[in-house]
């Protein structure tokens, strides 16, 4: 794995964990927690390097 | 942590975990399918693995199998590249169709039907394009094969540079034109298009050290033609056409006016173009001394004007869209006959069979010590008709 792959997994873990913290501790309205998990999902997929 | 809303929010998290390992599954046991490509009973003689033309891509994705057929008279050598695009199942089809019913008395036929494995590793769902193909054999038996996308998978190389800057690496030209560039920039994801990246980089990408190695294993064991199989939407000008580097444009048009016409196939012969860098028919036949070429098959389940795309779309060719854009403007949007309203993978890899066979009866009627005999090429006409590829497949 390349350098430059790394800092973007880095960039990713931490984009991720900023919408998970939002869904969980900031969004109120369902829509936007909708619109948070629907941002995780790919992420998660991209981080666990499935897709 | 917040009260308010926390059962909405732990049911939210918990779906998207539901959606996350239900794709995820899916997309993993699409990276990992292994496609069973029979050699029992075919003519293969052995397989090497193309590392041995790169040693760095040991153990890696795209460390693929190449099959060899040797006849029993040595020969001229043809090597037939399948899958480059993996979107584009008729070139995928038509190797593994070839490698296991073509059997060569003279000379020698390699096959990789899968060179960018990466490809075929996943597809796109954007584009609402399967993940598999289904053949039954004659025998009952139900095949599955990779349904990929046109570039290798991001999970190998990622990410993609803003511009993808082409350039030869540490091989010097054999036969480049004296007005061809050398370089080239392109967007960005063409860095993971298999067709854009030869003759390749020893220790680059994962795609480059692909085309690096072939590049090497053509120059190694001297091979006399490359052929790599395509398809391309029918709306593209480059369609139900051979592509011919300066070096092998002879043997195609002469296999075309010769061979294949004479059964009733158009073809159409397009030349190479000099500054297009990073193709097989281009780079292939600069950097090594063999025939060039590369066989286009029109596709509909890759066109834009295509309708609802799934599986059957790929195997029939059938849509309803592509029937229409052929009845009006005078059928000047497409640039195949689409007056059937089909255009069937068995057709598909016929005309791939049909084009190999040509070239290469041609490339020996030329070269008589490049010779190569094949015998159990399969029935062009009979695959046409029965329009059943797995009555090709052992």
């Amino acid at each position: 794995m390349s350098l430059i792959t790394i800092v973007y997994l880095a960039i990713a873990a931490i984009v991720f964990l900023s919408v998970l913290y939002n869904l969980v501790m900031k969004e109120e309205r369902v829509v936007d927690k909708i619109a948070c998990a629907m941002i995780l999902v790919p992420l998660a997929l991209r981080l666990l390097m499935i897709k | 942590m917040k009260k308010k809303g926390l059962v909405s929010t732990c049911i939210i998290l918990a779906v998207a975990i539901f959606m996350a390992v239900f794709t995820g599954i899916s997309f993993s046991k699409k990276r990992n399918f292994v496609e069973d490509v029979v050699t029992a009973g075919s003519a293969v003689t052995k397989t090497v693995k193309l590392s041995t033309y790169n040693p760095n891509l040991a153990g890696s994705f795209g460390d693929v199998d190449i099959y060899v057929l040797e006849g029993a008279e040595p020969g001229g050598q043809v090597l037939i590249l399948g899958g480059t695009h993996a979107n584009e199942p008729a070139g995928h089809m038509a190797a593994i169709v070839m490698l296991e019913q073509f059997v060569p008395t003279k000379g020698t036929v390699y096959v990789i039907p899968d060179i960018c494995k990466s490809g075929l590793s996943h597809n796109d769902p954007l584009e609402g394009t399967p993940q598999y193909l289904h053949f039954t054999t004659a025998g009952g038996e139900t095949r599955t094969f990779h349904f990929g996308s046109r570039a290798s998978n991001p999970i190998d190389q990622w990410p993609d540079p803003d511009t993808y800057l082409h350039t030869s690496g540490e091989w010097q030209p054999l036969n480049l034109p004296a007005n061809a560039k050398t370089t080239q920039t392109l967007s960005g994801s063409e860095v993971r298009n298999q067709n854009r990246c030869y003759p390749g980089i020893a220790n680059g990408t994962l795609t480059e050290k692909v085309s690096y190695a072939v590049t090497n294993m053509i120059n190694t064991l001297k091979i006399d033609m490359v052929i790599d199989l395509h398809e391309s939407s029918p709306e593209y000008a480059v369609n139900n056409a051979i592509v011919a580097h300066e070096n092998a444009k002879e043997i195609a048009s002469m296999a075309y006016s010769l061979n294949l016409e004479e059964q009733g196939m158009k073809f159409k012969i397009e030349p190479s173009p000099i500054s297009l860098r990073g193709l097989t028919h281009r780079e292939l036949g600069d950097y090594t001394d063999a025939f060039a070429l590369l066989c286009e098959v029109g596709n509909p389940s890759q066109g834009r004007f295509r309708g609802f795309t799934d599986e059957t779309l790929a195997i029939t060719g059938k849509d309803p869209c592509y029937k229409v854009a052929s009845e009006i403007h005078d059928g000047k949007l497409l640039y195949v006959d689409y007056s059937s309203g089909d255009f069937p993978i068995s057709l598909r890899v016929a005309r791939h069979v049909a084009a190999v066979a040509a070239l290469v009866e041609e490339m020996g009627f030329e070269y008589p010590e490049k010779e190569i005999l094949i015998d159990n090429i399969p029935d062009v006409e009979e695959m046409i008709e029965t329009d059943d590829l797995g009555l090709w497949l052992r």
